[in-house]
């Protein structure tokens, strides 16, 4: 059976929730298995994503309609690079108007391409509206709250962000303490470097990462469900 | 813009969306531009329905086409 291409689009209500260092953690995940990404660093003002990934990342924008074919004529190819989106709050309304005006979601189940949407939750009502938007809107998407520890209380939001039929309960990344924080956000820092680098299996940050890489391996564990489940109704 | 796209590639609409060329043949059109003209189509063809032109321009088809389901 032939695999479908994943599309990971991180996003969220609000900013700094960690939005990018997902992205980021996302990208050089399949970079940790020498497999191919695309990342797209969709942001109206400042790129982040692309300064720190700049071999694997583009900068796209959806100010005007060649920025939008530039974006989502590469999200639709089947070309078995799993992508990762990096969209800022600011541009959640219009990426989500585009889908759903260029019927994104029929034109992703008749090739073989599997979206999935991550959507990093804070205790913000902002964010809960949008979520539920999201949920509302795209009942056919995968959607999948993402609770980043270092957003403050934001466990005590859970409620906001219930589970999905197709991208289920959340995921959550933990906290950093502020020290590896400002290590892992210099620009020319990279986790896999990092890894090839060290030796102490115990520090903070290779602990995170393994936590985080499995919080990934279980989300593509995700898709592949969604992609086997109807094939397992049809047989039984 | 999709407009500009679909008088370069001189094709009628539907073999736009269908992402085909004037003989049927397999096109590269951008899938962007395919879906704000699918969109477009839509839009216009439920204005059409909904002042039924049909039954303006055609009134004589139309009464033919009832009777002979009739």
């Amino acid at each position: 059976m032939q695999r479908r291409t994943p599309i990971f689009i991180v996003t969220s209500s609000r900013p700094r929730v960690g939005r990018t260092l997902i992205a980021r953690a996302l990208t050089e995940y399949f970079c940790a298995q020498n497999r191919p990404v695309a990342a797209f660093d969709v942001n109206p003002d400042e790129f982040k994503l692309i300064d720190h990934l700049p071999a694997y990342t583009a900068a796209a924008s959806l100010n005007d309609t060649r920025g939008e074919m530039a974006l989502f004529d590469q999200l639709v190819l089947e070309d078995a690079v799993p992508k990762v989106v990096d969209l800022s709050h600011q541009l959640v309304d219009r990426f989500f108007q585009v889908m759903q005006q260029i019927d994104f979601a029929t034109e992703v189940r008749r090739r073989a391409i599997a979206p999935m949407v991550l959507f990093v939750a804070d205790p913000d009502e902002r964010s809960r509206r949008g979520y539920a938007m999201l949920k509302e809107r795209f009942p056919d998407l995968p959607l999948v709250p993402v609770l980043n520890e270092h957003v403050q209380r934001v466990g005590a939001y859970r409620a906001n962000f219930p589970p999905t039929r197709l991208g289920g309960g959340p995921i959550s990344i933990p906290a950093l303490s502020p020290v590896v924080r400002s290590v892992v956000d210099r620009r020319n820092f990279s986790f896999v470097g990092y890894v090839q680098k060290t030796n102490d299996r115990t520090s903070e940050l290779y602990e995170w990462m393994g936590r985080v890489f499995i919080s990934f391996r279980e989300l593509e564990v995700r898709l592949l469900l969604g992609e086997i489940t109807p094939q397992l109704r049809h047989s039984a | 813009m999709a407009y500009e796209q679909v008088e370069v590639a001189s094709v009628p609409f539907l073999k736009f969306v269908a992402n085909k060329g004037l003989q049927d043949e397999a096109a590269n059109y951008s899938f962007v531009l395919r879906g704000y003209v699918r969109h477009w189509l839509g839009n216009v063809w439920a204005e059409f329905d909904r002042v039924k032109l049909i039954d303006m321009v055609a009134p004589e088809v139309q009464r033919k086409g009832a009777a002979r389901q009739a």
